[in-house]
């Protein structure tokens, strides 16, 4: 005759209810387990020697994560949301501002990617060795990341990396968009007097003034410098505050070509635009 | 050898406890050796079992996501495989190992019945509301009620006891 254990015949004698509440209890089980693996794989921001998620990607790879904290124009941290997978990632085809033009830069920065689901393509082309994996991003409306910023002209270029920003460099340059409105050398550390209005093409060398909002261009922008100076910005950059255009720095002001003072503020989809002043 | 009376002395002996059957006559899928049933299935609702098969595969579908959060990292795409295809393999192989591994009948208690009131050809279940079923051979009734099963085993059980008299369905 069988003579099965403790555990086998308790299991048999359980009336049905004891055995639906024993499963049930092993479903609330799982769960907090799966739960606890899936927390614990979580990476806390900016803690290093965690394994990342450039372990696992290969060039052309793509992968959507959030973005928690933008450090520069060109790099950023973020948590992969499925796996919680810690990345940092530096933008291929953008070089970081010098510091006349940083804060605008990195505002512009934040206000495009902070707090969003973006997805990065991996590129192994960096070589720089470091920590950070170079990567193409792809903004949550599908806009190319670097290609947005250059067109912004919230940073230069780096046509090393990718030769297509080249010319959108060179339309921003040629519309005096963000830093190319302004005197500062992006890939300096000085800039020349923003408010001092000047006709000569000849810079002046000063520290910088007090003034947050860069005003329009005193000079000629670099590798522009054949194009007329003007205090007055031009057309297109105030048609481009009119219609609603995207500016980098909250409260930032400006008259517009009609004369109405424009505000920049942030709009429901969280981006900084233009807008009439009430 | 036949005797005056035409009885052969030599002939197989007739049972007289005969095994367990189905309900067409074959012997169950779990009947072993010693004459009881192994059987699958502890889930009943109504008067229909519920597949032990089917608590495999959602079993399955339980511990998959556990194993694909671990893999995830390192093999999206395994951890993705693992999670459609768990619950199937699971219940699969829960059925290839009570059809085959260790075979096992599916059953359904059909009612109960005290102790005191059992009768020979009776199938029960030996310990309780699942598990394994026996033929009741033959009843004592003392004191205690001494239940013979089929295969020799014995069981001693108080007559106001109640057991479950189950239906093999394979």
């Amino acid at each position: 005759m069988i003579c099965p254990g403790f555990v086998r015949r308790s299991w048999w004698r359980s009336s049905q209810g004891a055995r639906l509440a024993l499963a049930g209890l092993g479903v609330v089980t799982t769960v907090a387990t799966t739960g606890a693996i899936a927390f614990n794989g979580v990476v806390v921001p900016g803690r290093h020697g965690s394994p990342g998620l450039e372990a696992n990607l290969r060039r052309g790879d793509s992968v959507e994560v959030t973005v928690h904290k933008v450090s520069e124009v060109d790099s950023f941290e973020g948590v992969e949301p499925g796996t919680g997978l810690f990345v940092r990632a530096r933008v291929a085809g953008v070089r970081p501002v010098g510091d006349c033009w940083r804060a605008e830069s990195r505002a512009a920065a934040q206000n495009l990617l902070l707090g969003k689901d973006v997805r990065l393509v991996m590129r192994r082309d960096d070589g720089s060795g470091g920590d950070q994996i170079m990567v193409d991003v792809l903004l949550p409306d599908g806009e190319d990341y670097a290609r947005t910023i250059v067109h912004d002209g919230a940073a230069p270029a780096d046509p090393a990396a990718r030769e297509d920003l080249a010319t959108v460099e060179s339309d921003a340059r040629h519309d005096r968009r963000g830093v190319w409105a302004t005197s500062c050398d992006p890939g300096g550390t000085n800039v020349t007097a923003t408010s001092a209005p000047s006709s000569s093409a000849q810079t002046t060398t000063t520290t910088t003034t007090a003034t947050t909002v860069p005003a329009p261009a005193a000079s000629p922008p670099p590798r522009s410098s054949s194009a007329p100076a003007s205090t007055a910005p031009p057309d297109d950059l105030w048609d481009d505050i009119l219609r609603g255009g995207r500016c980098t720095t909250e409260g930032e002001r400006r008259t517009s070509f009609t004369g109405r003072e424009m505000v920049c503020v942030r709009n429901q989809k969280d981006e900084l635009r233009w807008r009439r002043e009430k | 050898m036949r005797s005056e009376d035409r009885v052969d002395l030599f002939a197989e002996p007739i049972d007289v406890e005969p095994a367990p059957r189905l309900e067409d006559g074959r012997p169950p899928r779990g009947l072993t050796a010693q004459g009881w049933v192994r059987t699958t299935g502890w889930l009943q609702v109504g008067d229909r079992p519920v597949s032990s098969a089917c608590v495999a595969a959602a079993v399955g579908f339980l511990w998959a996501p556990i194993v694909a959060v671990t893999l995830m990292a390192a093999f999206p795409v395994a951890a993705g495989i693992l999670v459609v295809t768990a619950p199937a393999v699971s219940g699969a192989a829960w059925w290839f190992f009570t059809t085959w591994v260790r075979p096992a009948s599916s059953a359904r208690n059909i009612g109960l019945k005290r102790a005191s009131d059992l009768f020979a050809g009776d199938v029960v279940r030996l310990y309780g509301s699942i598990g394994p079923v026996g033929r009741v051979t033959a009843v004592v009734r003392d004191n205690n009620v001494r239940v013979d099963f089929h295969g020799g085993g014995r069981q001693t059980w108080a007559p106001s006891r109640v057991v479950h008299v189950a239906e093999l369905l394979s």
